[in-house]
């Protein structure tokens, strides 16, 4: 009986044929940049919303980079420089600032006008346009127009707020106070609303509109020619762009923090990508990867926040100093981040950014801290209450806090690493008196004028997650039965919950908050070092690292400026980015 | 047949509302709901990366889902919606309805886990004939070995070297994005290569055993040559126990294409499925999983019908054996 042979045979040739194929490299090729193109990794999960810049979706970073253009945008030495705006004039009082308007023209050729700026704004701020547009509504607590707030609120209507066209051409901007950083503010990534929309267009458009290119009409250097939903998104030249165009094609790719985007860059998919910590030992292996390795410092600063408690010890300022100044921040940057980070010191204000800030930082003292907590009343943590400490997932950098915790202050440390969902409800839980706490936060950082508090109320509204710990107990449960109240009318429910924290913070909480108000009202830079000063110094919060980021960026790119205020360090302006050969 | 197809839809749709109400009451046990993770998120200080939802939204979403009202009116909400394809927005995506994200996201993993059972089938076929026809020999102990390292080694990880080698080294594959059918050679290779190992093993030893049964001597008797044998007799026989175990493959690799998205960068239904479980997205949790089971029960349905078209026996005594 003969042996088949043939089956062995059609495997062999399949294998050939595969191996040729590949080395001739007919079967595909893979994405590679022409000249004059841009790839990059958006590394924030698209939520499929469209680009409609007045309601707040990670797309508005986007839209903000080249496709809106607003009155001014980052120039290529890192200020602000007219974009729209072709000059601007500030009132004697520094409240009212007057643009004028070059020539511009829309995507569809319709002329750029100061009402469209009025029109997109106003829409932006109107508390109506998110749910009508099933949407979330942007922030606007960056940038101090006048009765903003209160237009959002519903209390004021649209017609006060502090944006008017004057003519045409000239757009005028009130202030609630004078801000001499007002252009650096509108680079901000949330001001992204503030450019103008096509008024007669965006009146027809719904929602999925926004989502289709054809149908987003715009003013930037770029245009949408496609979007596929959460994957990517394809930007060309706005042929009725003012200036000149330096990239002839953009390409986002959407997703979360991919573990593949070295691999993805070294295909030259990607031109830029945010690596993981753990890849930088491979590309310092590499001698054309490291040349092209970048580290950038990271907006959202990993911090400790007070968990509300019957127990109130964590209210006395010694003890959380002791808690502050044993966390050796270096350590953790060094040897736990493998340098992916930078000790911070105060909760908005990364040294980055105000560099200042390290003169009122807590150092690292174990004979301090334990100093402090026996001056408190408990010696080697003796008769301290068990303290919880809640994170998210698997966190490295708890561990080593929980350690350094236990060994320092001898007291006993409960690590509780959730999941997600669970982590965001039992933060928020009150604490029985056997336990005190701590959860691991972030927020972005930003210019510490605009976190200056106007009122006790606006302090409030924008620091919740932060100074929950501060509220009495009795006090707390009311604010989150009122918090957790969705069929409350909005208004109602702030002011009683304004009023049940305010009520119950403890007087040195209240007296801090003055010196913040009166730093915003008297605009005084040295009062406000001193109000962010003393945050640091009271240790209201445990500021702990600033990440740094690795990237790679391709040495063919040129011109990209880093949002430092974002995360995922998008550029400030996509028009400042050229691309060689 | 008809009556075995009466039967096996009835015990389809007891399973349906079975599994529908233990996906409902386990996502409830669930700590945490949308509504205290989105207050949460409000209540972030006024970083530009605040996410939640207005108040007035949430109001709304939670009268439109009923979600003050008792769970059984709740669960009959999200049910009854979806058989009616109905199933209103998500809570995540409030402007989108979920039909419409099904609709983008389902068809991409359901393609790369047809793509991949279809290329692991074909893969493990040969493999099997192969190691079959020369039992015993170094070519069925090697063909064994290299698929048995397919057992081995995660799809994870298969989908890594895959990247590097044909993205990377040789530039020739994309490796990020799915706009086009070269797209989706490496995504389905790196969820084809690790189930060839353990089909490729029962196609072989169901080759073997079908060439050692004595009808087989009979057509070797009667004058038959080996392609006969192989594919006039024992392949159809051998086929039988192999399809048992490639149904359910395509259902588990539909839930095992999340992290082959996530690595390819490919808006997949398996990361808006993850995704949802995180954020407590009720409705979109529901859905998928709504949908998920229909496709497993419709595949497990199909493989059964399928044994008929392979042996006339099963067709003959309608299904009953």
């Amino acid at each position: 009986m003969k042996r088949a042979h043939k089956p062995v045979k059609v495997l062999l040739a399949c294998l050939t044929a595969a191996g040729v194929l590949t080395s001739f490299g007919t079967i595909a090729s893979a994405n590679t940049s022409a000249p004059g193109q841009f790839s990059m990794a958006f590394n924030l999960v698209d939520n499929g919303q469209g680009w409609d810049p007045a309601l707040f979706s990670y797309k508005m970073y986007a839209d903000g980079m080249g496709i809106f253009e607003g009155l001014v945008h980052m120039g290529p030495n890192g200020t602000p420089v007219p974009g729209i705006a072709s000059s601007w004039s500030i009132s004697p009082n520094g409240r009212v600032w007057t643009f004028r308007l070059r020539h511009a023209e829309f995507s569809n050729g319709d002329l750029v006008t100061a009402q469209d700026f009025a029109y997109g704004i106003t829409r932006a701020v109107d508390p109506n346009t998110a749910p009508k547009e099933q949407g979330n509504s942007v922030v606007i607590n960056d940038l101090p127009i006048l009765n903003a707030q209160q237009v959002r609120l519903g209390t004021m209507p649209d017609s006060s707020l502090g944006v008017k066209a004057l003519n045409s051409s000239t757009l005028q901007i009130t202030l609630t106070g004078r801000d001499d950083n007002f252009l650096k503010d509108l680079l901000l990534p949330s001001s992204s609303f503030m450019v103008p929309v096509d008024q007669k267009i965006v009146e027809g458009l719904t929602a999925e509109d926004w989502t289709i290119p054809k149908d987003v009409v715009s003013d930037g250097p770029y245009m949408l020619q496609s979007y596929t939903p959460r994957s990517s998104a394809v930007l060309v030249p706005n042929p009725h762009y003012y200036g000149k165009v330096s990239l002839s094609k953009v390409i986002f790719h959407f997703f979360g923090l991919n573990p593949s985007e070295l691999l993805d860059f070294q295909s030259g998919a990607l031109q830029m990508a945010l690596l993981q910590p753990t890849d930088v030992a491979a590309v310092e292996n590499n001698s054309t990867l490291k040349s092209q390795l970048h580290w950038w410092p990271a907006s959202s600063q990993y911090s400790l926040e007070v968990m509300n408690s019957l127990n109130t010890t964590l209210w006395h300022a010694d003890v959380r100093k002791a808690f502050d100044e044993a966390v050796d921040k270096n350590v953790i940057c060094t040897n736990v981040l493998q340098g992916a980070g930078a000790p911070a010191y105060e909760y908005y204000s990364p040294t980055w950014l105000d560099p200042w800030i390290t003169k009122y930082a807590l150092p690292y003292n174990p004979t301090q801290a334990k100093l402090l907590l026996a001056k408190a009343g408990y010696p080697g943590g003796k008769g301290f209450p068990t303290v919880v400490l809640y994170t998210a997932g698997v966190d490295p950098v708890a561990q080593a806090i929980q350690q350094m915790w236990e060994q320092t202050l001898g007291v006993n440390v409960e690590l509780k690493s959730e999941e997600w969902g669970t982590f965001v409800t039992d933060f928020q839980k009150q604490l029985p008196s056997t336990q005190v706490g701590f959860y691991v936060w972030s927020t972005n950082a930003q210019y510490s004028s605009l976190m200056l508090p106007q009122s006790p109320d606006n302090w409030l509204n924008a620091n919740t997650s932060a100074i929950r710990g501060y509220a009495s107990p009795y006090g707390y449960i009311h604010w989150m039965k009122v918090n957790n109240d969705v069929s409350m009318n909005p208004a109602i429910a702030n002011k009683l919950k304004d009023q049940y924290m305010w009520n119950s913070f403890p007087a040195d909480v209240k007296q801090y908050l003055d010196l913040g108000i009166k730093a915003y009202q008297t605009g005084s830079k040295t009062l406000t070092e001193e109000f962010f000063g003393e945050r640091a110094q009271r240790a209201y919060d445990i500021p702990v690292y600033t990440p740094e980021q690795p990237a790679l960026l391709s040495s063919s790119v040129h011109g990209y400026q880093q949002d430092d205020f974002l995360d995922n360090l998008l550029p400030y302006w996509l028009n400042n980015i050229t691309v060689s050969n | 047949m008809l009556k075995y197809l009466a039967r096996r839809i009835f015990f389809m749709i007891v399973a349906f509302f079975a599994v529908s109400l233990v996906t409902f009451l386990l996502m409830k046990s669930v700590p945490g709901t949308f509504l205290t993770i989105n207050m949460a998120m409000n209540n972030m200080s006024s970083a530009a990366d605040t996410l939640g939802i207005s108040d007035q939204l949430m109001t709304s979403l939670t009268q439109h889902f009923h979600l003050n009202s008792p769970w059984y009116v709740q669960y009959w909400f999200y049910v009854s919606g979806f058989l009616t394809s109905h199933m209103g927005n998500s809570f995540e995506f409030p402007d989108i309805p979920t039909l419409s994200l099904i609709e983008r996201t389902f068809p991409i993993s359901f393609s790369l886990a047809f793509l991949a059972v279809a290329v692991s089938s074909i893969l493990a076929v040969l493999l099997g004939i192969i190691a079959a026809m020369r039992e015993n020999t170094w070519v069925d102990s090697s063909t064994m070995f290299v698929a048995m390292l397919g057992t081995t080694i995660p799809s994870y990880l298969v989908a890594v070297f895959l990247m590097l080698i044909f993205g990377v080294w040789l530039h020739i594959l994309p490796i990020l994005g799915i706009n086009g059918p070269q797209y989706y050679v490496l995504p389905v290779m790196s969820l084809a290569l690790p189930i060839v190992s353990s089909t490729s093993r029962y196609m072989r030893n169901s080759v073997i055993e079908s060439l050692h049964s004595e009808y087989i001597v009979t057509v070797y008797a009667k004058g038959g040559s080996a392609k006969h044998v192989l594919f006039g007799h024992a392949m159809k026989n051998s086929l039988l126990p192999f399809i048992t175990v490639v149904g359910p493959q395509l259902a588990g690799l539909m839930m095992g294409t999340v992290l082959i998205e996530s690595l390819f960068g490919i808006p997949g239904m398996g990361s808006i499925f993850v995704n949802a479980a995180q954020q407590r997205d009720y409705p979109l949790i529901m859905d998928s999983t709504l949908l998920y089971c229909l496709v497993i029960l419709l595949m497990n349905l199909f493989v059964d019908l399928l044994y008929g078209v392979l042996d006339p026996r099963i067709r003959r005594t309608g299904y009953s054996s």
